[in-house]
């Protein structure tokens, strides 16, 4: 009687198993839900660099916020990247989770920027402080960027800051692992003190 | 201020308070008159015992109350008292931390509590001309069972400072000073027929002074808000729950050479069901909730950014308002071996801003899920999950006469597990996930429309050999398409797949020794779906990688433990070039690199409280690059630190307490910098407790 129970039992698990990989396998090679066609492309290409070494990572995300790229900027994140914010930042906008700032809400915040805003010109190598090489799997930088935002109502809102990034190299790519601004910076032309872009993604974090 | 209503109620529970407590302190006092001899005799017994300080006193003083009446004397006002000092340091490549800590509990008469908190930090940074100084003093009162409801009391006072230089020399001052006082009262459970409702009271006043970039920055406000919450059962597992929730505020805010007063208003009503019976579950809840607040602020632009560019820093009275829903409905239901879960929201917001360029906001967001999971034997079962998320926003700019157009983004997903034990010693875990994520701008009014599938595909079988040798393999596929839809961004879309291996084996050859190995391949190719498009010079191309780790444990006696472990990668990236009449593609090779680290850690217990540590790698970069300019590069670099855990308590009771944890780090290499080439990280503390 024992036997037959377990015979029964094992005859079950199979066809569920069985049953199970019939399911699985089809999907593998359907499509269960369907993207949208693209248009063609007109106009020139958005150009980014072979991300195989550390500067061109920087230079391909300078590439992506000056064409509102979230594709771009995608490419240039890393899978644990962490955004660690300068102490104006913080009194800015004290309601932000910054403590949780990952790369989901780093490509929420770039989504929703590029979404409202009308332009924005970056330099992100303005000034450079540290930079080195790429080697082993890990490369620190620290350098000041320059932005200029273009908000929809026409106004442009400049910010400059230094900041200190740390480069990860996962499988043959680099990308940011780690951005942490450090203090905001004079403006070049004017002496004035401006803001790191820290106020950037306090205004436009997901809420 | 405008609190001056909120001082006589504040001042009535406070009194009401120490006058219970004093009532109680004097009937302790008067008890203990009584047996002076035997009061002594206590005492110095207490100051012999193993115990010392306020805690003993106490306890005798307590002892002595109860002589007469062998416990059924009053209760002393003052319990027990704990103090709980600490000073410690943090140290890490970024920052150094000093802080002290004084922590002192009473615990009073009626399960009443009193807590006063004192601390000190200091902040340097490493890296940065950056100091941060904070100094905080609390008082915590709680009521405990001395008065009909809840009741805490609080007391807090802030300061802080965070002075930071930049390359040019700027220095920017951030500095807060807060003061505040809250009363909090509570009661639950009070029954009017078959409701019973909870009551919740709170009121505060706040006084901050704050300087920010050399503007003034201060806040001056009497808060009071009250909530009561409401249940009735209906039927047996049937609840019916309601909310009520009132705030007001009023104050001065001064920004600059401005001041101003402010005032905010916000209410929020909320009902519920609840059912439970057996095995169901189901609740349904709505709340709506309405906010209204008029504050001194820079002028905002359209995104809500200060706009700096304007003449000076405006600042404008503003006036906010918020208006809120939101709806759940979940249900689980569970039947021997099946379980449903099913689950919808809606949240709908709005933002009014009077002056800011924000103008109005609109936030509207659905949720669908779905969960159906079968176990059919105690170690195997199947898992289906489906979502569907659908959010949209849109903003009426100050001044438009029509909405920008509504942001919508949409997302499926779709996954399913099975878990199944194949063998006696072997289980097999298959995963498949589909997610689609759709953006799309109303009437265009930007080119980001894009969408984002991708599908994750997975076999991982485990085999538990003999309880000690076991191995793995999985088997993965991963497919991602990224997809711009406006023509102004479609050039650069891209399918990318990838397939991954992974065998691994852990063998634990004897007691003391264990042998782990990981063997990893996985190659990519990204097809960029416009390639060879007129005007697209983008090419397809492909990366594979492999890599091996070994790691052999070795542990020669209970304290010493030693790792050395070997990861090996090798990695290869190549473009195509042409493809033939037939549809073969030809691929160039841009890149080979190959990474070799060795790594050593050693472990060494010396005593139950203190512990040796070190460890050391070595690093090997090869990197080739092919193409119009080829060069190779070979880069060495490495690190070793070492240090020490010390975790020692003594004391009655354990009540001191000293932890460190201190290393020494050396680096070297072509990426290390002056301030990463050798520094301490540290984590040391002593705190005690009497």
């Amino acid at each position: 009687m024992r036997d037959s129970i377990q015979r029964r039992a094992g005859v079950f698990q199979t066809v569920v198993t069985l049953l199970a990989l019939a399911a699985y396998l089809p999907l593998l090679t359907g499509c269960l839900f369907k993207p949208r066609t693209p248009e063609p492309p007109t106009g020139a290409e958005i150009v980014y660099l072979p991300r195989g070494e550390v500067p061109n990572i920087l230079a391909n995300l300078e590439t992506a916020l000056k064409n509102l790229d979230i594709a771009g900027y995608d490419d240039a994140i890393g899978e644990n990247f962490v955004y660690l914010p300068d102490s104006q930042t913080k009194n800015d906008y004290p309601a932000v989770d910054w403590a949780n700032w990952d790369r989901e809400q780093e490509l929420a915040f770039a989504g929703n920027m590029f979404d409202n805003i009308s332009a924005l010109q970056a330099n992100l190598r303005d000034t450079d402080i540290r930079v080195d090489i790429g080697s082993g799997t890990e490369v620190e930088w620290e350098v000041i960027y320059l932005l200029e935002q273009t908000s929809s109502d026409g106004s442009v809102t400049k910010y400059r800051g230094g900041v200190e990034i740390i480069f990860r190299q996962i499988g043959s790519f680099w990308y940011i692992d780690s951005w942490e601004d450090l203090q905001g910076e004079p403006d070049p032309d004017t002496g004035a003190a401006l803001t790191s872009m820290g106020g950037l993604r306090g205004a436009f974090a997901s809420k | 201020m405008r609190f001056a209503w909120l001082l006589p109620a504040i001042i009535w529970a406070v009194s009401s308070t120490a006058a219970l407590a004093q009532s109680a302190s004097t009937e302790a006092d008067s008890s203990t008159v009584g047996s002076p001899d035997s009061v002594a005799a206590l005492q110095s017994q207490a100051s012999d015992s193993s115990s010392s300080g306020i805690a003993a006193a106490t306890a005798a003083a307590a002892e002595a109350a109860g002589l007469d009446g062998a416990g059924d004397g009053p209760q002393p006002f003052l319990v027990s008292w704990d103090l709980e000092p600490e000073a410690g340091l943090k140290a890490t490549v970024r920052k150094v931390e000093y802080y002290a800590d004084l922590v002192s509990h009473q615990t009073l008469a009626d399960e009443s509590k009193l807590t006063e908190n004192l601390s000190i930090a200091r902040e340097e940074y490493r890296k940065q001309d950056k100091n941060v100084d904070r100094r905080d003093a609390s008082v915590l009162f709680s009521g405990g069972s001395l008065l009909p409801f809840t009741t805490t009391i609080r007391t807090s006072w802030g300061w802080n400072e965070d002075r930071t230089i930049n390359s040019a020399g700027q220095t920017n001052l951030i500095r807060r000073d807060q003061k505040r006082a809250s009363v909090n009262l509570s009661r639950d459970k009070i029954k009017t027929g078959p409701v019973s409702h909870g009551l919740y009271l709170n009121g505060s006043i706040d006084d901050m002074l704050g300087e920010n970039q050399g503007q003034r920055n201060d806040v001056s406000n009497a808060i009071v808000s009250g909530a009561v919450r409401s249940k009735l059962a209906l039927l047996e597992g049937l609840t019916v729950a309601t909310s009520v929730y009132e705030e007001r505020s009023e104050g001065d805010r001064a920004l600059g050479l401005t001041t101003s007063p402010s005032t905010a208003d916000g209410d929020s009503l909320g009902g519920g069901v609840f059912f439970k019976r057996g095995t169901w579950e189901s609740k349904f809840s709505v709340r709506q909730s309405n906010y209204k607040r008029r504050y001194l602020d820079y002028r905002r632009n359209s995104n809500g950014i200060i706009d700096t560019f304007q003449v000076a820093q405006a600042i404008v009275e503003e006036l906010e308002r918020q208006d809120a829903l939101s709806l759940e409905w979940e249900n689980k239901y569970y039947y021997r071996r099946v379980g449903i879960t099913t689950f919808l929201a809606r949240d709908i917001d709005e933002q009014d801003y009077r002056v800011s360029g924000v103008g109005l906001k609109e936030n509207h967001q659905d949720e669908v899920g779905m969960d159906l999971s079968f176990r059919y034997s105690s170690s195997d079962s199947v898992t289906f999950k489906y979502k569907y998320f659908w959010k949209w926003d849109d903003q009426t700019y100050k001044g438009a006469t029509v909405s920008r157009g509504r942001q919508v983004s949409q997302r499926r997903d779709f996954d399913m597990t099975v878990m199944q034990r194949v063998f006696a010693h072997t289980g097999a875990t298959f995963k498949y996930s589909a997610g689609l994520t759709q953006d799309f701008a109303e009437n265009q009014f930007n080119d980001n429309d894009r969408d984002r599938y991708v599908i994750d595909s997975s076999i991982k079988l485990s085999t538990d050999w003999t309880g000690k040798f076991k191995t793995s393999l999985s088997l993965s596929y991963n497919h991602v398409e990224d997809i711009s839809i406006r023509q102004s961004r479609s050039a650069n879309n891209n399918e990318k797949d990838t397939y991954e291996i992974v065998p691994g084996y852990f063998w634990p050859l004897a007691p003391w020794l264990d042998l782990q190995q990981d063997f990893r391949i996985s190659i990519q190719f990204t097809d960029y779906v416009f390639s060879g498009y007129p005007g697209v010079s983008r090419q397809d191309d492909y990366n594979k990688r492999g890599n091996l780790n070994t790691r052999v444990t070795l542990r020669p006696n209970p304290r010493l433990t030693c790792t050395i472990s070997h990861d090996y990668s090798a990695k290869f990236n190549a473009s195509r070039t042409r493809t033939d009449v037939t549809g073969t593609d030809f691929y160039n090779r841009d890149l080979e690199q190959r990474i070799s680290t060795i790594d050593l850690a050693l472990t060494y217990r010396a005593t139950e409280w203190f512990k040796l540590e070190g460890a050391s790698y070595r690093t090997k970069d090869l990197r080739d690059t092919f193409g119009a300019t080829a060069s190779t590069r070979d880069t060495r670099s490495g690190e070793v630190w070492l240090g020490c855990v010390v975790k020692k308590s003594w004391g009655s009771a354990s009540n001191k307490t000293v932890a460190a944890t201190v290393r020494q780090y050396y680096a070297n290499g072509p990426n290390v910098q002056e301030s990463n080439a050798q520094y301490w990280d540290a984590d040391m503390s002593f705190r005690w407790k009497f």
